[in-house]
């Protein structure tokens, strides 16, 4: 027991070290960012799978940093939802890892990408696994600054705009969630999230606790792109370098956004109904607006931006339902859509990368030229449309079905709206850029490198194969525990609380 | 905007500091044999210690940004820098 716990903080000092290596070694010696980068993504990303199976047969899992107590000392928790969530972000961060090692030998100084990748993908496993509200902060900042120095990577000026636009928004978020941290702890004497969760339960629920509700749904639905705070994803998203906008939008988004609401609203303060409110309107608003904003766009990668805002509206709509079913749906579509979009960005980075434009009018006739791009994007495509059998027509059924079952009609008839609204804005993508005619900037583009379609036919095949996640015996592994972490909300508390006292 | 921001932040972070003031505390400094009696809270400071730190890295990096932006743009008048409209 003792032992096993000693897995947890390796998803931190992996990349984090990684990340050190490249910087010091980087510049002199080459090949050494690719190798030690590979190494360290592929190890945490099976690392993350053990962790998957420790949480299976242990239960939940603290380890304490520094061997000071919790509370009093920083804890690191593994439980479901983090172990579903490492799963996710680490797989997804591997085979983008991949795809930008042949991706970005156009770019200069590739060994800086590469130390800031691997900082960015230590941020996001340090917020989806401690166990302490401040240390999550902190994890958080180093992700996001890693990500505003990523947008702004290509040193063009639109890529400084939008960097500057994400970096200030970020950081008035980042403003908020820490004002909420200030309430939370003057309320609850500690900074501890079950122990916090614990004391709040005691508590009677007054007017603070709200108002902290509304300062974190401001600062991580701001992280999270939620619709009234959106507005530097679709600047941001599309400047940034191919793998980061499939990073961001796959990925850093659900870590710091979605992640920490369902945590911090779930297992700390609790769902009160004006909460799930606040959850489904806003979800509704996001899937609304964000595939309206879409279907008007002729750049692909801004139209994938907004369908990132669209799709995480759906996700935003299960978790505000909360019923089992309903949470069960939200979880495997984050899950569904880290991969489906991850692999639409790259597919749109490819294209850039054959072509040198990412303007549809100026595509046509793709399929013959890049047979595998083309095909994958057609899956992609697929499957965030919500086309059986491909895996986001599983998640989107679901969450639909949740609603309706339910009684929120309303909610259930705006996400078919927008499920059919994102088929016809992804058949544009498919008629302009790959079927029909090959025009000029297309007549000679040839088949990108190796690497990057390995990258991308491995996810389209997750995409292919995701519905498979609902047989029971997967679904029992991956997907039930995060559910039941959620579901269960206070209980995250005494099982913290139960395993520390065990240390 | 950047020199707004830092106002803002550093007002949370006095006001995080703040909360941990108890009336007529003094510093959460003791000798071995001393009681211990009526110190204010020791967490916030060392939280804020950490928050200034971030701000900090944000800042710079802001700053380094504008720099940029001057340099291409011409002007940091944000009204005039609309390559984008998200």
């Amino acid at each position: 027991m003792r032992e096993i716990t000693n897995i947890i903080p390796l998803f931190i000092v992996i990349p984090l070290s990684a990340a050190f290596l490249i910087s010091i070694v980087g510049k002199s010696v080459k090949g050494v960012p690719d190798i030690v980068g590979f190494v360290a993504t592929l190890g945490v990303c099976l690392w993350s799978l053990v962790g998957l199976w420790a949480v299976n047969s242990y239960g939940v899992l603290v380890y304490s940093v520094g061997a000071w107590k919790p509370p009093i000392g920083i804890a690191l928790v593994l439980d479901g939802l983090s172990a579903f969530m490492l799963v996710t972000v680490n797989l997804v961060v591997f085979l983008i890892f991949l795809y930008s090692s042949a991706y970005m030998e156009r770019y200069t100084s590739k060994w800086k990408f590469f130390t800031l990748f691997l900082l960015m993908q230590a941020g996001m496993n340090g917020v989806v696994i401690t166990g302490d509200i401040f240390n999550l902060y902190v994890f958080m900042e180093i992700a996001a600054i890693a990500g505003f120095a990523l947008v702004a990577f290509g040193v063009e000026r639109h890529q400084f705009e939008a960097a500057f636009k994400y970096a200030v928004m970020s950081a008035l978020g980042t403003l908020f969630v820490f004002l909420g941290i200030a309430f939370l702890y003057s309320f609850t004497s500690t900074l501890n999230m079950a122990d916090m969760g614990a004391i709040l339960m005691q508590k009677p629920p007054g007017k603070l606790v709200l108002f902290v509700s509304l300062l974190f749904v401001m600062g991580f639905g701001l992280k999270a792109a939620l619709v009234p705070f959106h507005a530097w994803l679709p600047d941001a998203h599309p400047s940034a370098p191919a793998p980061i906008s499939a990073m961001l939008s796959g990925v850093l988004i659900k870590s710091l956004g979605i992640y920490v609401l369902c945590r911090i609203f779930f297992n700390v303060i609790g769902m009160s109904p004006a909460v799930s409110t606040i959850f489904m309107f806003l979800g509704t608003l996001s899937m609304v607006i964000g595939v309206l904003a879409a279907v008007g766009q002729m750049d692909i990668k801004r139209l994938l931006a907004y369908h990132s805002v669209s799709q995480v509206g759906y996700i935003f709509l299960g978790l505000g339902i909360g019923t089992p079913l309903s949470v069960f749906a939200a979880l495997f579509h984050l899950f569904n859509h880290s991969v489906f979009k991850s692999l639409l960005f790259l597919d749109a980075g490819a294209i850039e990368y054959a072509t040198g434009t990412r303007d549809l009018q100026k595509l046509g006739g793709l399929m013959k030229r890049m047979p595998v791009t083309g095909a994958t994007n057609f899956i992609g495509a697929m499957a965030i449309s919500g086309i059986p059998p491909f895996s986001g027509f599983w998640s989107k059924l679901l969450i639909i079905i949740a609603a309706v079952v339910a009684g929120k009609f309303w909610y259930a008839f705006w996400a078919v709206v927008a499920s059919l609204l994102t088929l016809a804005s992804f058949m544009k993508v498919m008629k302009y850029a790959f079927w029909g005619e090959i025009v000029e900037t297309t007549a000679d583009v040839k088949e990108v490198p190796k690497v990057m379609q390995v990258a991308m036919v491995a996810l389209a095949l997750i995409c292919i194969f995701g519905g498979g996640l609902m047989l029971t015996r997967l679904n029992k592994m991956f997907l039930k525990p995060a559910m039941m972490t959620l579901i269960e909300g206070h209980k995250y508390s005494a099982e913290v609380l139960k395993s520390i006292s065990k240390l | 905007m950047i020199i707004g921001l830092i106002i803002a932040e550093y007002a949370v972070n006095l006001f995080f500091v703040l909360i941990a003031y108890r009336i007529e505390g003094r510093a959460p400094i003791f000798a071995a044999n001393q009681p211990v009696e009526n110190m204010v809270d020791a967490l916030p400071q060392a939280v804020v210690l950490t928050s200034i730190v971030i701000g900090l890295a944000t800042t710079v990096l802001l700053i380094a940004l504008a720099m940029r932006i001057y340099e291409q743009y011409g002007t940091l008048d944000v009204t005039k820098i609309r390559d984008l409209n998200g």
